[in-house]
């Protein structure tokens, strides 16, 4: 098979997405909500949201019937470092078919097509993350494409979340099983509670302090053996956009700490306001991480967010987030790897720094 | 699994190059029946194409790993996803017996 145009089912073509992602988000909630919806939690990604990410060169193979969208599946240009090489790769993700287009096979041609433009990139792989639920479409789809194609995708690792929930009775109202419902009523008043701390020292982010913010994530992501690598323009989208916030913890003028997050909605039964941690670096010690985490859960809960949520990665401050009450998550969901070429060869992530999209 | 019990690739591999389309492509419109959760009344529906009888991503990548597995099919080299080109069963068969299996 070369790169050339496949035969497509006839009125459908792939060709790179334009558009204002009204459609990308409008689509993916649409799809999701019926192939998932009440059974297992998804994310709701709405359309300011997929401008911050797709709007920086992502690789967008779109399907399109006529002018109308059916089918997405994008990935976003990052640099990864394993061990000391440094790979261009991509975060995969948006991977949707409308069900009234999926008889050609579209989410393959999909595939075909993102694997193309990662050859003609010259990314080495992407990186995605797909639900460890084995009743879903996705993860029924996506382990048998490994077992058929073990060149094109490898299941890496597991890794589970940190939780926080800052309104239990949302919360609960959206839990898809009766467990969930009945277990974050009855724990609500443990999970909701940010022990009161002074917050002295803690500000939101300014762009002056985005050198010094860099200087802290390099060093932080140095401890990992997989780590994206975060150049200062890329950086300063991720810190400060219309979807994301960052607040900073400041002692004797200088930026110890920060944490970055990015805002979206999931769907259970209901929608619920979440935030998401991406980025935390500091080289400060005990309750000024606490202090930092615990300012961050009061602020999103006075801007009306429901749960708050961050990988369990490496660097994470567990300690803190303990301390304002996240609750580890078992390791529920699996990032894959999808190459252009089967010649990669990687070394295995013991400690990974990375950002799920 | 639906018909002869006799491993497929075995009955391919004793059988005149002639007959091996039809006995491959019956295998596949077994597997095809089981995927879609069709009964048997409906096989001649198959004859429609993927595409007419609502073929999706995840039966494709079924039906691909089943066929791997029934006829001892190395993965296909450097990704190639040429068995998803294809448009029917005949034409399945056909491809797999001249490319994969060298059995014409």
């Amino acid at each position: 098979m070369g790169l050339g145009p496949r035969p497509m089912v006839s009125g459908l073509a792939i060709r790179d997405y334009a558009g204002d992602c009204e459609d990308v988000a409008a689509l993916g909630q649409k799809v999701w909500t019926a192939t998932y919806g009440n059974t297992m939690w998804f994310p709701l990604w709405d359309a300011a949201f997929l401008r911050w990410q797709i709007g920086g060169g992502a690789l967008a193979p779109a399907l399109y019937d006529g002018d109308r969208l059916v089918g997405t599946f994008f990935s976003l240009p990052h640099k990864l470092r394993i061990g000391s090489q440094t790979l261009p790769v991509g975060l995969a993700s948006w991977c949707t078919v409308d069900p009234a287009h999926r008889a050609g096979r579209s989410a393959l041609r999909l595939i075909g097509a993102l694997r193309e433009r990662h050859a003609a990139h010259g990314l080495a792989l992407s990186l995605g993350v797909i639900s460890g639920d084995r009743a879903s479409v996705a993860h029924q789809f996506w382990s048998r494409y490994a077992q058929s194609f073990p060149q094109n995708l490898r299941f890496l690792f597991c890794f589970g979340l940190w939780v926080k929930v800052l309104d239990p009775a949302r919360v609960a109202a959206a839990g898809v099983s009766a467990f969930e419902r009945l277990g974050v009523r009855v724990a609500g008043p443990l999970l909701r509670g940010i022990p009161s701390r002074p917050t002295t020292g803690v500000r939101p982010y300014a762009p002056g302090d985005l050198p010094r913010c860099a200087d802290l994530l390099a060093a932080s992501t140095a401890r990992c053996n997989w780590a994206l690598q975060w150049p200062v323009a890329r950086l300063a989208a991720q810190l400060n956009s219309a979807v994301s916030q960052t607040f900073v913890l400041e002692s004797g003028g200088s930026v110890q700490a920060f944490v970055n997050i990015h805002r979206l909605s999931f769907q259970g039964r209901s929608p619920v306001r979440a935030a998401m941690i991406d980025l935390w670096a500091t080289d400060a010690r005990g309750a000024g991480s606490a202090r930092l985490i615990g300012h961050l859960c009061q602020a999103l809960r006075r801007d009306g967010v429901e749960l708050v949520l961050a990988m369990r990665a490496h660097g994470m401050p567990a300690p803190a987030l303990l301390a304002n009450g996240f609750v580890p998550q078992p390791a529920h969901h699996h990032v894959v790897a999808l190459f252009p070429r089967d010649d990669v060869a990687l070394i295995e992530p013991k400690t990974w720094h990375l950002i799920m999209r | 699994m639906r018909g002869n019990v006799t491993p497929v690739l075995d009955r391919l591999r004793a059988s005149p190059p002639d007959d091996r389309p039809a006995i491959l492509v019956d295998f596949i419109e077994g597997q095809l029946l089981e995927i879609l959760n069709w009964d048997e009344s409906r096989r001649k529906d198959l004859a429609r194409g993927f595409v007419q009888i609502g073929l999706d991503s995840l039966m494709a990548v079924e039906l691909q790993f089943r066929l791997q597995k029934a006829l001892k099919l190395a993965p296909p080299p450097e990704g190639d996803d040429a068995e998803f080109e294809m448009s029917s069963a005949t034409d399945l068969a056909d491809f797999l017996l001249s490319r994969r299996l060298n059995l014409r």
